[in-house]
């Protein structure tokens, strides 16, 4: 019963996510912002610039030619 | 009157002694990534404070009538990860939709915290009744963390771009001198020890 319960429990959560995720990436940044926005992405310290998502680390490191 | 003495001692304790940055050396990406300019340390602390103490508020209950209860308290880091990040994307996707200025000082540092693990390991610390007794002690113990990653952060930058005009020897410049700036600073805060 336990096993249900955890299996439940991280899946009411994972829907949560990427409900929450997805109405996210529908909403735009607004305009003004875009220009910190692209600055404040300008972080250094691994190797996926741009951003801390899987999503787009993944693209980057298909599109990055060793 | 005890009770607020204990909390005070919580806070100088996280925010100093047991500093996020310098003694359990979480976050340390977004500290070495986004110190290189000032503009963006302070967004960067604010988002941090923000970020920790609504992800504590969430997880710390969470944990203590859900998942213990349920009998699945093993699951909480899965749990946490998840929840945090939900967390951060419905922060952003409301200050991108209601709050337009403080999205720009704050919110465009969110995807940033979506993986910093200085937010996830306090969420997590905060659970044993040796770091917080309570959850009003979770919340101070979060939000003294918060202020002494902002506090190293904003030192760590400022030393940072006064050694970008100082003579540094090639072999040193860039990371190398900011991780020996880094690891001195660690030593530095080791002496605030005997503090409390």
């Amino acid at each position: 019963m336990e096993f249900l319960y955890g299996v439940l429990a991280v899946t009411i959560i994972v829907v949560f996510y990427i409900a929450v995720s997805y109405q996210n990436d529908k909403t735009e940044v607004p305009e003004g912002c875009q220009e910190a926005y692209n600055e404040a992405q300008n972080c250094s310290a691994c190797g996926s610039k741009n951003s801390c998502g899987i999503r787009k680390a993944i693209i980057e490191m298909k599109e990055t030619k060793l | 009157m005890e009770y607020l003495g204990i909390l005070f001692a919580s806070l100088i304790s996280s925010m100093l002694i047991n500093n996020v940055l310098l003694s359990t050396f979480l976050g340390i990406c977004s500290f070495l990534g986004v110190s290189k300019k000032m503009s963006n340390v302070w967004g960067m602390s604010a988002a941090v404070i923000v970020v920790m103490v609504i992800s504590t508020a969430i997880t710390y209950p969470l944990y203590f009538y859900v998942l213990v209860p349920l009998g699945i308290g093993y699951i909480n880091t899965i749990a946490f990860i998840l929840v945090i990040a939900a967390v951060v994307q419905l922060i952003e996707m409301l200050l991108k939709r209601y709050m337009e200025g403080l999205y720009r000082g704050l919110g465009v540092y969110l995807p940033l915290i979506t993986t910093n693990c200085a937010v996830l390991g306090i969420a997590l610390s905060v659970l044993d009744k040796n770091y917080a007794m309570d959850f009003m002690d979770a919340l101070v113990v979060t939000l003294g963390s918060a202020l002494g990653y902002a506090l190293v952060i904003v030192s760590f930058s400022a030393i940072r771009i006064k050694l970008d005009s100082k003579d540094v020897p090639k072999a040193f410049k860039g990371m190398p001198i900011a991780l020996i700036t880094a690891s001195l600073m660690s030593l530095a805060f080791l002496g605030l020890g005997g503090l409390i």
